[in-house]
């Protein structure tokens, strides 16, 4: 289990990672914990590893003037569970249960969104909160919409040669609650269904927006907008949300291995959103 | 292929600063087993699952067998030749494993031990839950984790008292 030769650069700053990033064979590495296990498997051989590793400058969670939560892409899970993104209920909820304390003391932000593996938590956190994923290049700044970042398994629309800065979180809202559920699979703690919801009621007793994202469940994390649509204008009754739930998977290639076959999931899909979505109105009070 | 180039590396293992010279795909464990000849921290499986490669840095349980060496230069690692005093007593949680029979085999036992002083440096008072929680990336595969967990608890237990008392059994290095 021993990688293939490569050469290794630690980037001293972010402008020395840029001039590296998206030459030939070039692979960026922060905690390793996704692309370390692919290299040992040659599954990845890069030929040079840039080691972003120590940019202080991609580090650590801050507020904007705005309200906004910037985390930049190096902050761990550990970091981000300690900072003030665990007043979010849903993150609060996913940060405890991804991978193991070894897992989340190593493993980033960056790292876990620009991966994309399809059973990804963190990815479904940040399309149901609507943030936004800036990136750099030597062209310069870049900033995604969480909706439509993730484009497939291990695929985003990240360009070869960006590297993922930060992480931006719409500020907290009394009018809102939030919630993460997830189906663990025993032995890996990989979501077999992860669901992340986040309902806003604007005034009255009736959701005016909601924000639903699904992983686990298809080819890569994703918005349940049928689910959303249903949401609107309803006051939360149980019945209502079973309803809206019965959309998690709408328009979905529904994923089937070994774990659980695609039907089971389509029903796990739907009772975790049912879960997801009472939690969050619950928290709402 | 072009000719690749060793790193040279110093770090701090167990209080005492270590140099050397290695490949960039040297994995933090080898450069512990191999060239520092700390054989305490194991490998189980290798691919980040079973946690018998627990080291911590900076007091935090990482998994030595998923972190290049060059990912560590620098770094304050603590292994388990690194727990027990410079008396050779030993510390509370080798005293925990040692009376609650936290061990059969022992394999599991360092990384185990290491991922647990990750959580009592958070947590002097931790739940069952909370001690289940913290091994999570830790597997046994024949003691079980019962009596693991009552280990982990009496470690917390004799560091609130005071850990720093002697302890009553000790054994010499
Ligand atoms: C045992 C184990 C259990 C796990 N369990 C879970 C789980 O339950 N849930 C879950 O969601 N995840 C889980 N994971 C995955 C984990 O969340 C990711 O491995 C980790 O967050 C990736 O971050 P990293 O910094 O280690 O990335 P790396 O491994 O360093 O990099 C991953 C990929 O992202 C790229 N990259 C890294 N940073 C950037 C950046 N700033 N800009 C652009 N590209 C970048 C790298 O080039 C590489 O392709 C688990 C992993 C392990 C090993
Ligand atoms: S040997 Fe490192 S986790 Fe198993
Ligand atoms: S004591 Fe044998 S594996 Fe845990």
């Amino acid at each position: 289990m021993i990688p293939n030769l490569f050469d290794y650069q630690r980037a001293a700053s972010l402008d020395e990672a840029l001039a590296l990033v998206g030459s030939p064979g070039t692979k960026v590495i922060a905690g390793g914990m996704s692309l370390l296990p692919l290299m040992k498997l040659r599954l990845a051989n890069p030929e040079r590893l840039v080691d972003i590793g120590r940019l202080a400058e991609l580090k650590g969670v801050r507020e904007l003037p705005d309200g906004r939560l910037a985390i930049g892409a190096l902050t761990t899970y550990s970091e981000l569970a300690v900072s003030p993104a665990r007043h979010y209920g849903l993150l609060g909820d996913a940060l405890p249960d991804i991978g193991d304390v070894q897992v989340r003391n190593r493993g980033t932000v960056g790292g876990a969104v620009a991966h994309c593996d399809p059973a990804s938590d963190l990815p479904a956190v940040l399309l149901a909160l609507d943030a936004e994923i800036v990136a750099r290049s030597k062209r310069g700044e870049n900033v995604y919409a969480a909706d439509g970042f993730f484009t497939g398994a291990f695929s985003t629309a990240l360009a070869e040669d960006e590297l993922i800065t930060e992480i931006r979180l719409p500020g907290p809202r009394d009018d809102a609650g939030s919630a993460y559920a997830s189906l663990a699979q025993r032995a890996s703690g990989y979501s077999i269904v992860g669901v992340a919801a986040i309902v806003i009621k604007e005034g009255g007793s009736a959701i005016t927006k909601a924000g639903i994202a699904l992983t686990g469940v298809g080819d890569a994390p994703y918005r349940a907008k049928a689910v959303e649509a249903a949401l609107i204008g309803n006051e939360g009754t149980p019945e209502s949300i079973a309803e809206a739930a019965t959309h998690a998977s709408d328009g979905v290639t529904v994923n089937g291995d070994i774990h659980a076959d695609s039907e089971y999931r389509t029903a796990m899909a739907v009772a975790y959103t049912r879960r997801a979505i009472a939690a969050a109105l619950g928290r709402l009070g | 292929m072009a000719e690749h180039m060793t790193e040279h590396i110093a770090l701090v293992v167990n209080g005492t600063p270590r140099e050397g010279d290695v490949e960039p795909r040297r994995m933090l464990v080898q450069f512990l087993r191999e060239d520092l000849e700390l054989t305490g921290t194991h490998v189980g499986c290798d691919t980040s699952q079973c946690g018998a490669c627990t080291v911590t840095i900076d007091g935090m349980a990482i998994k030595s067998c998923t972190m290049l060496a060059v990912q560590a230069d620098g770094a304050n690692v603590k292994t388990i030749e690194g727990m027990q005093a410079a008396d050779g007593s030993l510390h509370a949680l080798q005293e925990g494993f040692w009376a609650k029979h936290g061990l059969q085999c022992g394999f599991c036992t360092p990384g185990m031990i290491m991922a647990a002083s990750d959580l009592l440096a958070r947590n002097a008072d931790p739940t069952d839950d909370e001690i289940r929680h913290a091994i999570e990336g830790n597997i046994c595969r024949c003691t079980g984790y019962h009596n693991i967990v009552l280990a982990i608890r009496e470690a917390a237990s004799l560091v609130r008292a005071g850990a720093s008392a002697p302890t009553p059994t000790s054994i010499t290095a």
